[in-house]
């Protein structure tokens, strides 16, 4: 039986990928709906924005160095 | 031949009601105003030969002027669909014929006559002191700059500060959306940056578009407000107008023209009035701002400026950046305006006399990304004005360069997202692969997984919205608008049959809607059921040729659903296509799909619910588009 299922689809690196799964983890499960590969995940419509955020935070703790001597010149 | 700016113009117009049309073109300077703006030149030969003709002009007969090759046949078209967009032309019974006050209008435009007083009444005595032209454009170059460093000052105060726009014309900026007020400061939006990049007479006519949409608000009747910007556009420069024969509603207009710089009054309640360039220009190509200063760059002579304004303009118009692959910019201007607009996306270093040079940096792109502009509006303005230098080389910009600042944007946003629904279990591979191509052909395809057999849509009624809607009433009596197919016909087409449920069966049930009686159908009554279960072809999708299909589907709906190479699988063609078993289908699949409360997947129950009501609202109001999709569950179904 076919089924639709709503909701966003996200496409991402496999490494933000990653993230998004941890950020999951920490918030009870609760945004991802379905798991489809290593770049694409379906979360739930009303988390779209909360996981933009959430996203935005981690990858300032995790990428920032990075940047800093990419910026040198 | 249509600019952006008569663009903007011709789209506003065409939001008007009919009625607005006819009152506008009692105006003779406005039917001739939009005649020599808005048209096409092939649209300007049919109006100049229907113009004097008393009677209408058969379809036939034009078709022997055009053509009958494509290109023609295209720019016929387009003219046509422009005209009666406009509500020139008339179509009645096979012929065209123009409107009666466009007409006569244009009639007096063209030949003279009457005292409809539309092109502006001159002065009778001439001003004491004369204002010159010069002063003129000085006078109008001042106000709509003030506007622009307006909008870009918003975003870098030290520049701004050194003129001041009224009230009313910041809260216009607001209104547009150009700029947005945080807190105190007001911030340059993305429709700002784009309003910044345009032509100064494509700016004007953005400003006054928002004007007019203000305007209606402020009971201001739109026709005469209208009616006064195309007469203005007719009034030649260097002439004084009087105030005394214009409505109410149009010397109220003169205050904040004069604050934008369209028209000068030496004193708020002078009895006279002076158009300026920016005016004049409304309702033709010249350029508005020749002596600007805002576009006034150092690639060319100062002083050769006065002797060919609109030659140096052209030049000044663009080329004064050059962008090295270091990301170093050098920008040939001693225009402030200039200055800020490359300061919106760029690190200032050093100001010479004639040269400006910056630094792309990331920390610069990613302010600019985030005051809504973006890398593809940074990445035209440079292209656009690039230095004459930079234009031999292809291409114009450093591709490092130009690569980078997308890069750059492109790092702020991790995922990309779609909101959708995910179709899973579709059922065999050759059902997949048809559903898929359904999709995509239908334009809704985003992604397909197809190793887990999966896809995703994007909005259902994406296409449908834009489609015609059929509706048999108010739409919200909506019970009545879809029905199950209950007769013995349908019945004993589809008996025998595993798959369709009977109908009896299902029988008509008080707690569900689809069970409702039939009586106020839009659609029509099946004309009969195949009794043969095999349908040869698979076009019975396709309602020109068998007069059996589904008659909710409109002949003229926009697309074939055979097109996309989607066929009707066997199993389906068997049982012919037929309103009935539509409904069945439609019906049986809400009841298992959709509305069934054992469903596993706690986490999309409210989705998927959500879906069946829209399938059914679909339904009800004869979308046809979303029924189409139906059809394609009903297909997975089906083949199950």
């Amino acid at each position: 039986m076919p089924r639709a299922v709503g909701g966003v689809l996200v496409e991402c690196d496999p490494s933000i990928k990653a993230i998004i799964s941890r950020i999951n983890d920490q918030h009870n499960h609760d945004i991802i709906i379905e798991d489809i590969d290593d770049e694409h995940v379906l979360i739930k419509k009303d988390k779209h924005e909360e996981l933009k955020a959430l996203l935005k935070d981690a990858l300032r703790d995790t990428v920032k160095e990075a940047e800093e001597t990419s910026e040198s010149e | 031949m249509a600019s952006t700016a008569s663009q903007r113009a011709l789209d506003y117009l065409e939001g008007l009601p009919g009625t607005t049309f006819t009152k506008l073109y009692q105006q003779p300077s406005t039917a001739l105003a939009i005649f020599r703006r808005m048209l096409p030149h092939l649209a300007k030969t049919i109006v100049m030969a229907m113009l004097y003709m008393p009677e209408p002009f058969a379809m036939s007969s034009l078709d022997t002027w055009i053509k009958p090759d494509a290109d023609s046949l295209g720019a016929r078209d387009r003219a046509i669909s422009i005209l009666q967009r406009l509500r020139i032309l008339e179509e009645e019974a096979r012929a065209y014929k123009l409107s009666a006050p466009f007409a006569r209008s244009l009639r007096l435009a063209l030949t003279g006559g009457g005292n409809h007083r539309s092109f502006g009444v001159p002065c009778s005595t001439p001003d004491e002191k004369p204002v010159s032209v010069d002063y003129l454009d000085t006078f109008a170059r001042k106000q709509w700059e003030a506007i622009l460093y307006y909008v870009v000052g918003s975003a870098n105060t030290e520049l701004a500060a050194a003129e001041d726009i009224s009230a009313g014309t910041k809260s216009l900026l607001q209104k547009g959306n150009f700029v947005t007020i945080r807190g105190r400061v007001a911030n340059i939006t993305d429709t700002g940056f784009t309003f910044l990049l345009q032509e100064v007479n494509a700016q004007i006519w953005t400003l006054l578009i928002v004007y007019l949409e203000v305007s209606s608000e402020l009971q201001m009747d739109p026709v005469d407000v209208l009616s006064f910007l195309f007469t203005l556009g007719s009034l030649e420069l260097g002439t004084s107008y009087a105030t005394t024969n214009l409505t109410p509603t149009q010397q109220q207009m003169l205050d904040d023209l004069t604050d934008f710089g369209l028209v000068y009054r030496r004193t708020p309640d002078s009895t006279r009035y002076y158009p300026t360039r920016l005016a004049t220009t409304l309702t033709s190509d010249a350029p508005a701002l020749p002596n600007s200063s805002l576009t006034s760059t150092t690639t060319t002579d100062p002083t050769s400026q006065d002797a060919a304004p609109t030659i140096s303009q052209q030049q000044n118009e663009k080329g004064y950046i050059i962008v090295e692959t270091n990301y170093r910019l050098y920008a040939y201007t001693n225009s402030p305006l200039l200055i800020s607009i490359l300061s919106l996306f760029s690190n200032l270093q050093t100001r010479y006399p004639n040269l400006v040079t910056a630094k792309i940096t990331k920390a610069s792109v990613l302010s600019a990304i985030n005051t809504g502009i973006s890398s593809q509006q940074i990445i035209a303005y440079l292209t656009t004005h690039a230095h004459p230098v930079l234009r031999h080389s292809t291409p114009i910009l450093p591709p490092t360069v130009v690569d980078q600042i997308r890069l750059w944007q492109i790092e702020g946003e991790r995922m990309t997202a779609w909101k959708g629904f995910l179709i899973k279990d579709v059922g065999s591979q050759a059902d997949y692969d048809k559903a898929v191509s359904y999709a995509e052909a239908l334009g809704v395809l985003r992604k397909e997984f197809r190793a887990k057999g999966w896809f995703f849509v994007t909005r259902m009624d994406q296409i449908g919205d834009q489609l015609p809607q059929h509706r048999s009433g108010s739409g919200e009596e909506a019970e009545e608008g879809y029905q199950v197919e209950t007769d013995a016909d349908g019945h004993t087409a589809s008996s025998g049959d595993a798959i369709l449920p009977d109908p009896h069966i299902n029988g008509p049930d008080p707690t569900e809607p689809v069970a409702s009686p039939r009586p106020t159908s839009p659609i029509p009554e099946p004309v009969g059921p195949h009794e043969d279960a095999e349908v040869p072809t698979p076009t019975p999708l396709d309602p020109g040729t068998d007069s059996d299909t589904d008659s909710s589907i409109p002949s003229n709906s926009g697309f074939n659903l055979t097109d996309g190479g989607f066929e009707i699988p066997v199993p389906y063609q068997a049982y012919g296509w037929h309103n009935g078993h539509f409904y069945y289908a439609i019906e049986r699949l809400f009841r298992d799909e959709f509305s069934s409360s054992e469903d596993d997947s706690d986490s999309g129950e409210d989705t998927v619910n959500e879906y069946g009501e829209r399938m059914l609202d679909a339904f009800r109001h004869d979308r046809a588009f979303e029924r189409h999709m139906m059809l394609m569950n009903f297909v997975m179904l089906l083949t199950e």
